[in-house]
């Protein structure tokens, strides 16, 4: 919109995203360039000008800002020398789970996914596979939105066969 | 129990179309024991088990004693790795991995550490072996010529503390690193 210089070469360059909702999202090219989506949307695409809005078709523009926040972080952490303290990234990345719900990191791991980018995603299974840890199966069912599809007949048959996996687990 | 939620609508629940590779992804983060668990949530998700391309086992002895199903399905799943150590101090009741190693075919690495090799009565068929590692393996001599002479393509092998007195090998056509190991 307001981009029409190319003499601003001392400034960062920013790229705007565009998530599923519309909503537009002013980025360093740095940052962008971190999820692989955008970086291929520029990478072998002569006819892309570095203004033109990039769709995140399967972004929600609710999980925009965190996603940014990580990446800005991270990429920093990387660059420091020396780097950070274990303890820094760990508060960071703690933080940045703290106040979000399950459904919340559902959809963040789904953006994350879409945006190609593993650092995130890892990130982010990660932190599911601890929430679901040591639950029942249940709780587990819960977690994933699972609709359970065995007949019982069916399902005593895994656990029999699986004994070994459900020995000592709770029921629920 | 959960059952007031049973609503009828058949609203599509976003989070069980997860793809495989994410639900892989967070499998492979969970102890072995709990991914295993996965199987019975649902269809979808025994599927998704079984094709789980990790199988990353550590865990205790009971668990394999006495069966070999787990190697079966390494088979069965064309795994490409499997690195397999047995923690154990007796000498006397080594593990004794089945003969159904030697049929997977689609096995590029292979590791063993602290078993007993059965002296294979069929075919090799490790077809695809480049790599191969045997620490405190018990073999003899002769399944040892007969194993490495069979995988043509091995370019790596490492043998590690084998209680054996000689070791002859016919190089085989690829092979470009041979790592010995013995204790004094």
């Amino acid at each position: 919109m307001a981009s029409s210089s190319s003499s601003s070469s001392t400034q960062v360059k920013k790229i705007t995203l565009k998530a599923a909702d519309g909503k537009h999202f002013e980025v360093e090219e740095p940052v962008a360039m971190e999820m692989e989506t955008v970086k291929s949307f520029f990478v072998g695409n002569e006819d892309a000008m570095k203004d033109m809005v990039v769709p995140l078709l399967n972004v929600s523009s609710e999980h925009m800002p965190a996603i940014l926040d990580f990446y800005r972080n991270h990429s920093e952490f990387r660059k420091r020398t020396p780097p950070p303290p274990a303890e820094e990234v760990k508060a960071f990345n703690e933080a940045f789970l703290e106040n979000k719900s399950d459904e919340q990191l559902m959809e963040m791991i789904m953006a994350a996914n879409f945006l190609n980018t593993k650092e995130l995603l890892n990130f982010l299974t990660e932190a599911a596979a601890n929430r679901i840890k040591n639950k029942s199966v249940e709780y587990v069912r819960a977690f994933f939105g699972i609709e359970n599809d065995f007949t019982p007949e069916e399902e005593a048959r895994i656990r029999a066969e699986n004994e070994w996996a459900f020995d000592g687990l709770d029921e629920d | 129990m959960g059952e007031s939620e049973t609503t009828t609508d058949v609203s599509v629940d976003q989070f069980s179309e997860l793809p495989p590779f994410i639900i892989h992804h967070i499998m492979s983060r969970l102890s072995v024991k709990q991914s295993a668990q996965t199987s019975i949530l649902s269809k979808r998700w025994k599927a998704l088990y079984t094709s789980f391309p990790i199988l990353d086992f550590y865990e205790s002895y009971t668990y394999f004693t006495g069966q070999n199903r787990w190697l079966i399905l390494v088979v069965e799943n064309n795994v490409k790795e499997l690195d397999f150590e047995v923690q154990t101090n007796s000498t006397y009741r080594m593990y004794t991995l089945s003969q159904t190693i030697y049929f997977a075919k689609s096995i590029t690495s292979l590791k063993l550490g602290g078993c007993k090799l059965e002296l294979p009565y069929g075919d090799i068929r490790l077809y695809a072996l480049k790599s191969l590692s045997l620490d405190k393996v018990c073999v003899t001599e002769e399944m040892l010529q007969k194993l490495i002479s069979r995988c043509s393509l091995l370019e790596d092998l490492h043998l590690s503390f084998l209680a054996l007195k000689h070791i002859y090998i016919s190089k085989p056509q690829n092979l470009n690193y041979f790592d010995y190991r013995v204790s004094i």
